[in-house]
């Protein structure tokens, strides 16, 4: 069962870009769900000794990541818009 | 403890099986093509799929396991919602336009796009139902297991409810139904968990218990000759019968205080930074048949409870055993891998009209998803102080917590969780009949048919894999199978993702590549899983000692080994098989 790609009309260029920014973006928030991890595995205590604001800084980190998720991904929406729609 | 039957729950659940079965009969006509059956015609505007990837995505492990790890143990339920969402930054940023732009309707037809390999077929389809049931059995399992404290029937029943209404969605409008099934579970879910949460904050923390009867008092849970008894009575409401107290209190406040009075978002974390909390822990054992459970009160510091390494599962972080924190971060990892490579999620591209549409959806599904698991932190926090907790289940801490502001509102959440289930399950439906009769059928055993006749073998297959995941259901009935998400996630991260990513990024792969890097993943992380200490505990009743591979996650091992065996069989399988074209 074979079927045609529907390829749209959009430029090599075009998808280059997109692809590079994707891939930074990823690289950012991946070093960051890492750098989360690491502290989670190897610095448990710290996450709670840490605390600004009376929050430990778990909660502060674990927000952040969610958050970061949601800028992360209407940054990327923009970014990508901008190069889309040409108007 | 014993639950009524709410027949209001009943009521609003049957009141939304209807609207959805009515759905799925107005969309019938829209679903008789391939295309829309499998995509629903590629129409669906990028808001709607936006919410429907919440609600696919949002199972009942999410709602109700989330906010119960929470309350019971603290933050270590968090760590799953800020996994699963990260899953959700690799879908967006490196799968959602590619896979879109290779414009078909399964997760095999991706990988086939460049090759038209019946093996790539075979392979892609295997590891789709290997998932697809992976993740099928604890939803059928939570189906029947929930039924009973929310509705008040009994586990068959949930099961036979969900799968027959499930069957039904899927056969008559395929896609376009499912589609408008999951968006409406999608947005009461987060609508209600929004509600949940502002009643949560706006009654604030108060040391005064809300149930004058709660003590402190250990309990006890006997099971003989399979009835239960409690603190040495048999369980229930009559003469001479006794039954579980709710717990979770806050035992102390800041300053001395009593009661703080409507609390922000920021206020309210701080809070419980500061305060003392009551948690309960439980031991078991099991002799001459009597299995006996002792749970036992214990107040911590707050801040204690909102870091991780408080939940079984996470406990070994804190300590020096390399081989607890490696599992830590092998879980963590197939989390983050493991999104982007769920055929049930990826099919959900194909249902918008182009790549900005697809880009669109998944941002508008990360701000829905993300937005909820910052609520799953508040629900789970607010359960843990709320004097309703039910010590032997911790999936009801969601629903009772709501019970706390009014019957209404456990109605309709309690109807909300049932239908969770609903959403995922038509999603893996739909991605599991779809792999069956557009791949296995048509693509691999090379059977031609025309769009019609596949919509056709569609709901039949649909019919059978529903058949299959009502049966699997009822065969694991009373078997603790949460693990099983976790292991489907590790084996679409082990099997799909490389697959995916070498093909996306990577012009050496070629079709033998990805039919081993498939069959390499799939197969060394199912084999992982049957010899870990989680499969010897919780599946063969072994010590977990005895298990062959102390560590229970196999993605930090089989992820990057899936890359490698497609990295190694493309390069020796060489220019003469297709390798991919510019």
């Amino acid at each position: 069962m074979h079927h045609q790609n529907k390829v749209e009309s959009e430029s090599e260029a075009t998808i280059a870009r997109r692809t590079r920014i994707g891939l930074i973006l990823l690289a950012v928030y991946g070093l960051a769900y890492s750098v989360f991890i690491g502290l989670c595995a190897f610095a448990s205590k710290s996450m709670a000794d840490f605390s600004p604001w009376g929050i430990p800084f778990a909660i502060w980190y674990g927000m952040g990541l969610m958050v970061g998720a949601i800028l992360m991904a209407l940054l990327y929406g923009r970014l990508c818009q901008a190069k889309f729609n040409p108007n | 403890m014993i639950y009524e039957t709410s027949w209001l729950a009943v009521g609003i659940f049957s009141i939304i099986v209807a609207i959805t079965l009515g759905l799925s009969f107005y969309l019938g006509a829209k679903a008789q093509s391939s295309e829309g059956y499998f995509a629903a015609g590629g129409s669906i505007p990028w808001f709607i799929n936006g919410i429907a990837f919440a609600g696919d995505y949002l199972s009942a492990a999410s709602f109700l396991g989330i906010c119960g790890m929470i309350a019971f143990y603290g933050y270590d339920g968090f760590l799953y919602s800020i996994g699963y969402l990260a899953g959700w930054v690799v879908a967006l940023l490196v799968i959602a336009e590619p896979l879109k732009r290779m414009g078909k309707y399964t997760f095999a037809d991706a990988l086939d796009s460049r090759f038209q390999s019946s093996g790539i077929r075979l392979t892609a389809s295997l590891s789709t139902l290997v998932v697809s049931i992976f993740y099928l059995i604890p939803q059928m399992v939570g189906a029947g297991s929930l039924v009973k404290p929310l509705l008040g029937l009994d586990y068959w029943v949930g099961v036979v409810m969900v799968g027959t209404v499930v069957i039904v969605i899927v056969v008559t409008a395929g896609m376009v139904s499912t589609t408008y099934v999951q968006f409406l579970k999608g947005g009461l879910l987060v609508i209600f968990s929004l509600i949940l949460t502002i009643l949560i904050l706006y009654r604030g923390l108060t040391v005064v218990p809300t149930d004058p009867t709660i003590a402190s008092a250990p309990q006890t849970v006997e099971v003989r000759d399979d009835k239960k008894w409690i603190d040495g009575s048999p369980q229930g409401h009559g003469p001479g019968e006794k039954d579980l107290r709710p717990v979770g209190r806050l035992v102390e406040l800041p300053d001395g205080a009593s009661s703080t009075g409507p609390l922000g978002p920021i206020a309210f974390l701080q809070t419980m930074s500061r305060s003392k909390i009551e948690i309960w822990s439980s031991k078991s054992e099991k002799v001459d048949g009597v299995s006996t459970t002792v749970y036992s009160p214990k107040v911590v510091d707050g801040m204690q409870l909102l870091q991780p390494g408080n939940h079984p599962t996470f406990k070994g972080i804190r300590g020096d055993r390399w081989v607890e924190k490696i599992d830590f971060i092998s879980l963590m990892l197939a989390l983050f891998g493991g999104t982007a490579s769920l055929p049930h999620i990826l099919i959900r591209y194909y249902t918008v009209k182009d790549q900005a549409s697809a880009r669109k959806s998944t941002i508008v599904g990360i701000a829905a998803i993300g937005f909820f698991y910052v609520l799953t932190l508040y629900i789970g926090l607010g359960a843990m102080v709320s004097g309703t907790l039910d010590v032997t289940d911790t999936n009801m801490a969601a629903p009772l917590l709501a019970k706390s502001f009014g019957n209404w509102l456990f109605a309709i959440i309690s109807a909300i969780a049932f239908t969770t289930v609903l959403g995922t399950v038509s999603g893996l439906i739909i991605a599991a009949s779809g792999t069956v009769a557009h791949d296995l059928i048509g693509g691999f055993m090379g059977v031609e048919l025309n769009g019609f006749a596949q919509v056709r073998v569609a709901k039949i297959a649909s019919v059978v894999v529903g058949a299959i995941a009502i049966g699997l259901g009822l065969l694991f009935e009373g078997m603790n199978v949460t693990y099983l998400v976790g292991w489907a996630f590790s084996i679409a991260a082990s099997a799909n993702l490389p697959a995916l990513v070498m093909l996306l990024f990577w012009k050496g792969t070629t079709k033998v590549g990805l039919m081993i890097g498939i069959l390499v993943g799939l197969f060394s992380s199912l084999s992982w899983i049957l010899v870990c200490p989680d499969t010897f505990s919780k599946v063969y009743g072994l010590p977990a000692s005895d298990a062959w591979i102390q560590l229970s996650q196999p993605g930090i091992v089989t992820i990057p080994l899936g890359f490698f065996a497609i990295y190694v069989a493309s390069k020796f399988s060489g220019a003469e098989n297709a390798k991919l074209s510019n």
